[in-house]
């Protein structure tokens, strides 16, 4: 009773080799010897193809009436490609490709069949992953806070987390309120587990959002990730912070002349830092812009500005100065110049308060003297 | 040498003792150009104040402005001892005065010394008082008349104004006697001499103060 149960199971065994994998009479042994799915790995709605290698491994050649692709879960497309196929000779290889859309995530085992005209038929299961993990975006280094109409810089990182790799990745910048440097950044393929840095220059205009985009193919199908960078104009906590105090306004020949100084309360250096004067005063020499030159921060500079100011009581004082990359900025003080539209006396030496003690001691002086030598003139007379 | 203290105090007796000598300017000539130098100091100050006034299109005028008034104040001087010794002549002369025209200004010239020490006096006064002021360029009519009021007005300026008519009066003592003596005159038609144009000056004066 054991050995016949013995030899009834390698019976089974053999018969169900022989209809998995091969077929074959005597002489003849028809095999898959690999196949290959592209894209590796199909994200949800993409197209892919399956192809599988077959061989004839025997010495007479083999019949095959139809080679199909058996799957609920996948959606073939071209299920009747391979309707009549024909012979495959002793040592012959051929190619069975078919197309495939995947339908939602999972790992999925389509049969590969293969129907023999002599009778009989061949399957193969084949290994499909369906993973819809896109490409991840993150940002990397960004201005604290936005300034208008001062470029910035916004470092990218493109990481792929998907087992397999993608090609054509690009990315883009939209955005409303900025203008960028870079229309976009090629990269190109991107490993599995591999990421990959992009540098934008971006000018922003008003407050707004950037929207940066990396676009890339699995296969032969088109993605897209985005992330979205709120844009808020605002005061950049490192930038220069250029101070004016010890502020002196003086008449000269030709109009005034604003002494002071200029001090960096910034943490970053102030570079071509220029002093003058705007509207309504007209700036005049020697010193129609003083020049001050690269302020590091808590470092100062004295300055001298001449100008003339026909009939305003207060002028803007100008400070002009640019950061590491160039772009420029201006910081504005208004100085009063005048107490009245054209005049003024110096408060420490007001004489309105009442008539000098000097004065009035002079005028006395004067007047006994006068007055004595007026009598002793006509004494002696 | 100049006679200041006997000029000052006994002008009778200095011009008794003048009327004896030959009629000389050349004295006179100093005091006059003694008084028109310290009357240009004044004049330089008050200039150099307004410079600060002039508009840019004129800043030029910044260097010479103050030469300019020194000059004219010399000159100045001149000029108005030469018409106020003139207007003393001649109305002395109606009042049956006698000598010539060279003892009238001679003795006018003698006159003037109390206004030297007034002029000292009043350049002090007019830098203190400039020196207090922080002018602005002017370009409009109307702020030139209101910092000429602002440069004319204040404490100094009138102290200044005060003492330059008490010397002036003391002047016009000096004067009286001069006439006396010098014009064989009358007190009664002295005073007349001197009174008229001193009484029109003080007039105009005290209205430019007031």
């Amino acid at each position: 009773m054991r050995k016949t149960a013995l030899l009834l199971t390698l019976l089974l065994l053999i018969i169900s080799a022989a209809s998995a994998a091969t077929s074959g009479t005597s002489g003849s042994y028809v095999s898959v010897v690999s196949y290959e799915v592209d894209p590796g790995v199909f994200m949800q709605g993409d197209t892919g193809t399956i192809k599988v290698v077959v061989t004839n491994s025997g010495t007479e050649s083999v019949d095959i009436r139809r080679a199909t692709m058996i799957t609920k879960d996948l959606q073939p497309l071209n299920d009747q490609a391979y309707a009549t196929v024909g012979s495959i000779g002793p040592d012959v290889t051929k190619e069975f490709t078919f197309t495939l859309k995947a339908k939602g995530d999972g790992i999925y085992y389509p049969r590969f069949f293969l129907d023999f005209s002599s009778g009989g038929s061949m399957s193969y299961p084949v290994m499909i992953k369906v993973e819809s993990s896109p490409l991840e975006l993150s940002v990397l280094e960004k201005p604290d806070a936005f300034q208008k109409d001062v470029k910035s810089t916004v470092k990218l990182i493109v990481g792929n987390p998907r087992e397999n790799t993608v090609n054509g990745v690009i990315v883009r910048p939209v955005s409303e309120s900025a203008d960028f440097t870079q229309t976009s950044v090629f990269i190109g393929e991107l490993e599995s587990n591999a990421n990959s840095e992009v540098l934008f220059y971006v000018t922003p205009e008003s407050d707004g959002e950037i929207k940066f985009i990396a676009e890339y193919r699995n296969g032969i199908n088109r993605h897209e990730t985005e992330i979205i960078i709120p844009l808020t104009l605002g005061e950049d906590k490192k930038s220069a912070n250029p101070v004016v105090n010890n502020l002196e306004v003086t008449t000269t020949a030709e109009g005034f002349r604003i002494s002071g100084d200029v001090t960096n309360a910034g943490l970053s250096n102030a570079k071509s830092v220029v002093v003058t004067t705007g509207s309504p005063a007209v700036p005049t020499e020697p010193n129609r812009l003083y020049v001050i030159g690269e302020l590091e921060p808590d470092d100062f500079s004295g300055f001298d500005v001449d100008f003339t100011a026909e009939s305003a009581e207060t002028i803007p004082l100008l400070i002009q100065y640019k950061d590491e990359d160039g772009n420029d900025y201006a910081k504005t003080i208004d100085v009063k110049i005048r107490d009245s539209p054209q005049l003024s006396e110096s408060p420490a030496k007001n004489n309105d308060e009442g008539l000098p003690v000097v004065a009035i001691i002079l005028v006395i002086a004067v007047a006994a003297i006068a007055g004595g030598a007026i009598y002793c003139s006509w004494k002696k007379n | 040498m100049i006679p200041v203290k006997e000029i000052l105090l006994s002008p009778g007796d200095f011009f008794d003792e003048l009327i004896k000598k030959p009629e000389s300017l050349k004295i006179p000539a100093v005091i006059i150009l003694i008084y028109g130098i310290l009357a240009g100091v004044a004049a330089a100050i008050a200039s150099s104040a307004s410079v600060a006034l002039l508009p840019r299109e004129a800043a030029f005028m910044s260097g010479i402005l103050p030469v300019i008034g020194f000059v004219a104040a010399v000159i100045g001087t001149f000029i108005f001892i030469l018409i106020w010794a003139g207007i003393l002549h001649i109305i002395s002369s109606l009042l049956k005065g006698e000598g010539g025209f060279s003892r009238t200004l001679e003795l006018t010239a003698y006159g003037t010394i109390p206004q030297i020490f007034g002029s000292i006096i009043t350049a002090v006064l007019m830098y203190m008082h400039f020196s207090s002021l922080s002018l602005s360029p002017v370009t409009s009519q109307a702020d030139i008349v209101a910092v000429t009021e602002m440069m004319a007005s204040g404490p100094l300026m009138t102290a200044s104004a005060v003492i330059g008519i008490i010397v002036f009066l003391w002047s016009a003592n000096i004067w009286l006697i001069g006439m006396m003596k010098c014009r064989k005159m009358q007190m009664k038609q002295a005073a007349i001499s001197v009174g008229i144009p001193v009484a029109v000056y003080l007039i105009i004066s005290l209205m430019a103060l007031i």
